[in-house]
Parts: structure tokens; sequence; C-alpha cells
């Protein structure tokens, strides 16, 4: 089928102009929900590398000393491994101690510089069976006096109370989200439709001449495609400014405790853009396809 | 060219529309259906590019099955069935040379194409001087002529008109005619359903007369009544 770019052009632009009002409407909702949606994506991963350490029920974690043998080594392994309040306790060696270690103090060179590979304890992330706070305090004490073990880091509070914050707040704002998603979705299928009726008499003479229905459609389609993709890109450009905010407010807030090792990396923010556009697309494609369908029949 | 097999029409309530309806039109015949209002015409020319789904019967056109075509098939139907009718459907935003450029553009024809058909049929049916106007300059003869222009522009092989002079006073519609006559002489199967006595009478063409969705006629140089 041959399309004339010209024509596809010429009408998508006169789609968006004349209805200038629904349009702007349009793209502020998908730029509001999808600016939302981004922030949540943010604050999750901020808080997920906060918390990675003690991901997936590990409630404490063991570190021995750095010039342990490797018999010493195993003898502390046994011992977690056969104490029956502990359900796993996988261990982290050299290698990985020190990636983590890169990741968390990224930026800080004098810190990466000085520190190397073998200069940091390794450990074993434990996951104990009862996670009440008695019996973990109960096995951490433990561990603390066990020979070999340089220091033992539990869970604490502050992290117990991160995570949950955080899991409310995202959930709560993935719910508002959804919302204005589905409000926006809608906002675009009757911008497209109230288009498509303002226009209905040339798209009467389009079927009567012989237009096939894709050509019919097209124009619509981009429409509600770049009112999707304006608002995503809004979205996206608030997902920036939003990182900016939050570096601020950790750099201000250095020493507070429930904000220690919250960190927004780089691959974060691409994450985060990489769902906002995702979204938009989808969103807008699928509101014009249906918008479009009604029209399909003769 | 056109082959009608016992085609019924029934619209809800039981509405018979057209009724075991027969008939074959040949290439480059001129075919005036006629009856009084509400005796089926409109229907039957709706039937011919598949606006309307026949209730029972089999439609060919060129050969084709009408009734078996997949439906993306459609447009490349009606590509070769020009249309016209009685209220002209010209765009009021858009000006006489537009309206006709319209019909080739939304089927994808090259812009070359567009610029040397459109000024064609313009000269063809005397408009070339009002190309700029918009049709709410123009009479009422002058607007079916641009809406003639623009259903024989793609030169189709079949021209359905339905009333095409049914708004317009008899000197201005002896002109449409005229012009109608020109575009069979091209070879083009011309299909109009009218009510207008004195032009069936004086064209003196094939006639198909339907009385409450029946063909009670078939004649050829057939007159109104
Ligand atoms: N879309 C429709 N729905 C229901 N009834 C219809 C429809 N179109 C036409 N009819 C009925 O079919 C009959 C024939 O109509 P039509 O073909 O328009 O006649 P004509 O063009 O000869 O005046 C009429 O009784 C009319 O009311
Ligand atoms: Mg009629």
């Amino acid at each position: 089928m041959a399309i004339n770019g010209n024509y596809v052009l010429r009408e998508t632009t006169a789609n968006l102009t004349r209805n200038i009002t629904l349009t702007v409407a349009s793209v502020l909702t998908v730029f509001v929900s999808l600016a939302i949606l981004g922030s949540t994506v943010l604050v999750r991963q901020g808080a997920q590398n906060a918390t990675r350490q003690f991901e997936g029920g590990v409630e404490f974690i063991v570190y021995v000393d750095a010039d342990i043998t490797p018999s010493e080594l195993a003898a502390v392994k046994a011992s977690l491994e056969d104490n029956p309040g502990v359900l796993r306790a996988p261990y982290v060696d050299a290698e990985a101690t020190y990636k983590e270690f890169r990741r968390l103090f990224k930026g800080q060179e004098t810190m990466l510089e000085n520190v190397r590979k073998g200069d940091l304890p390794t450990s074993f992330r434990v996951e104990p069976k009862d996670k009440s706070v008695e019996s973990v305090q109960e096995l951490v004490a433990y561990y603390q006096k066990r020979p070999n073990v340089y220091y033992v880091s539990a869970a604490t509070e502050v992290i117990r109370e991160m995570k949950a914050i955080t899991t409310f707040f995202n959930n709560g704002l993935s719910v508002f989200a959804v919302f204005l998603l589905v409000a926006s979705a809608l906002l675009i299928l009757n911008t497209i439709r109230t288009a498509m009726f303002a226009r209905r008499r040339e798209i009467e003479v389009m079927k009567l001449v012989g237009a096939t229905n894709w050509f019919i459609r097209i124009p619509f389609m981009l429409e509600g495609l770049i009112q999707g993709l304006i608002g995503g890109v809004l979205a996206v450009g608030f997902v920036f400014l939003a990182k900016g905010w939050l570096d601020d407010l950790l750099n201000r807030s250095k020493g507070l405790n429930l904000l220690q090792n919250f960190s927004i990396e780089s691959s974060d923010v691409t994450l985060a853009c990489l769902v906002v556009v995702g979204v938009a697309i989808t969103l807008s494609v699928v509101s014009s396809a249906l918008a479009t369908r009604r029209f399909l029949d003769v | 060219m056109i082959k009608l097999e016992n085609v019924s029409k029934v619209f809800k309530g039981d509405v018979v529309a057209l009724r075991e309806a027969n008939c074959d039109i040949n290439k480059g015949e001129f075919v005036f259906l006629v009856g009084p209002s509400g005796s089926g015409k409109s229907t039957m020319i709706r039937l011919l590019n598949k606006q309307e789904e026949p209730s029972t019967g089999a439609i060919y056109v060129a050969g084709k099955h009408i009734g078996q075509l997949n439906s993306w098939k459609v447009p490349y139907l009606r590509r070769n069935i020009g249309c016209v009718f009685q209220d002209y459907k010209l765009l009021s935003n858009k000006t006489v040379y537009e309206n006709v450029a319209f019909a080739l553009e939304v089927i994808g024809r090259p812009r070359h194409v567009v610029k040397t058909q459109v000024p064609a049929i313009l000269e063809l049916v005397g408009l070339s001087k009002k190309h700029k106007n918009y049709p709410d300059e123009l009479s009422g003869g002058e607007q079916q002529r641009v809406s003639i222009a623009r259903a024989f522009v793609n030169r189709p092989l079949i021209l359905l008109a339905d009333e095409p002079t049914g708004n317009l006073d008899p000197a201005t519609s002896v002109g449409i005619m005229r012009l109608l006559d020109r575009i069979n002489r091209t070879g083009t199967t011309v299909v109009m359903a009218t009510h207008d006595r004195s032009i069936v009478d004086t064209m003196r063409r094939r006639v198909i007369e339907l009385d409450r969705g029946s063909i009670i006629r078939d004649q050829a140089r057939g007159v109104y009544e």
C-alpha cells in the first residue's frame, strides 16, 4: 500500500491542532500519570539499593576476619549450617564483596582508591528460620562471640522501617498511577473519536472512493501516538528532575540513618525512562487502535 | 459487468427493500433504475459497492462474487466503482480541485498522476475556471459536476448515480445527463437511479423498474412508464 507521507503529515497535524484543548488535556494527563509512575520506579530502585544486602529474608550478616584461614572459615560455615535456627547462610566471597563496596561508595574516589579487594571482610548472609526480633537478637549475640567473627550486622529497625515505608508509599502511588493511566488512555481514545467524528464526512468519502482502512486509520493513530509520546517525553524530563531532587535531599541528609544507603544510580534512571516511554507507547497505541476500530466496518 | 442472482435485502423489522432480484448488466451499458420512493433503488445501488450486504442471493461485479470478497479487498473493488449522490457529498473545507484530488490521494496515487488527472477531469466537466472555488460558491449543477469529476477521475469501470438530478432544475439536469452520457460513451457502465420521468423518456436507454422491492420491468430503450 502506497502511503503519501505528505498526506499523513498534513492530516495528523491538522487533527492535533484542530482539537487543541482535548490534545493538551490528553498530553497533560499522560505526563502526570507517567511522571508519577517514573518516580515510583526511582524510589523503588533507590530503596532496593539501600536494602539489597538484606533482601530475601536475610536478617543479619556475619563478617569474618580478613586474615581468616580456610579451615577457620569452614568452621564458621559449619557452625551456621549446623545451627537449627538458621535456614540459609550463603557466603559472599572477596570478589563479590569488593563489587558491592564499589557500588555503595560510587563517586567517593578517595574511598575507592584506598581500599583493595583483600582489605574487606567477607561475610555470610544469614536467613534465620524464625524472623522475630527476639530470636534474631539471640542469634546475633551468639555469633558475635564466636571466634574469627569480626562483626555481626543485623537488619536494624531502620531498614525494616525503610522497607515498609517505601513499599507502602510505592503501592499507594502505583494505584494512583494506574488510575491516572486509565484516565489518560480514555482521554486519548476520546480525543481520537472526537477527531474522527469531526471528520466523518471525509472518512465517508474516503471509504466510497476506496481508501484502505489502514490509510484512514494511520493519521488518527499517529495523532494518538504523538500525544502519548509528548506526554512520555515530558515525563522522562520529570524523571531526571526527580533524580536531581533526590540526590540533593540525600546530600543534605548525610548522616541521617534512614537514607544512608539510599542511592539512585544512572541505570535506575534509565530503567525509569524505559518504563515511562514503553508505557507511553503501549498506552497510546492501544487506545488509538481501539478508537479507530469502530470505523473499520464498511 | 454486474449480475444479480436472486438477491433479496431485508432490513430489521421485516422491511423487504429488495425481493428476489435478477438482472445482468453488460459492460458499457447505461441503465436507469426507476420506481416510486421506497421501491428499493438506493438499496440496489448500495448493494453493488458493498455499502450493504444482501440478505440472500449473489452479486457479481466485474466477474467477482462480491459477497465472498475479503473485507480488506473491498477498497480495491470500490476503486473500480465511482459513486454520485443526490446531495453531492463534497467536502466544504476543500476547493473544487482539492475535492477531486482527494479521491486520488487517499488511494495512494502518486503526485504526478494527481497533477495531470485532476485538471483533465475538471476540463471534461467544464469547471477548469472554478478549480479554486469552494463548494458553497457553486450552483447545484456545478457541485454535481464536481462530484461526478471526483467519481470519474480514477477512470472506474462502473459509475453508480443515485438520483443525481434530484436536487436540480430541469435545464441543469439536462447538462448533467449529457455529462453522464459522455462518460458512458468512454465505455463506462452507468447505473442511475431516478424518478425523473422526462430524463428517462428522452434518453431512451435500458430501464429496470422496481416496485416495493421487486423488479417488475426490464426493458431495452425503455420509457419511464
Ligand atoms: N438502512 C435501512 N434500514 C432500514 N430500512 C431501510 C434502510 N434503508 C432502506 N430501508 C427501507 O428499504 C426500502 C427501500 O428503500 P430505498 O432503497 O431507499 O428506496 P428508494 O431509493 O427507491 O427510495 C424502504 O422501505 C426503506 O424504508
Ligand atoms: Mg433513494
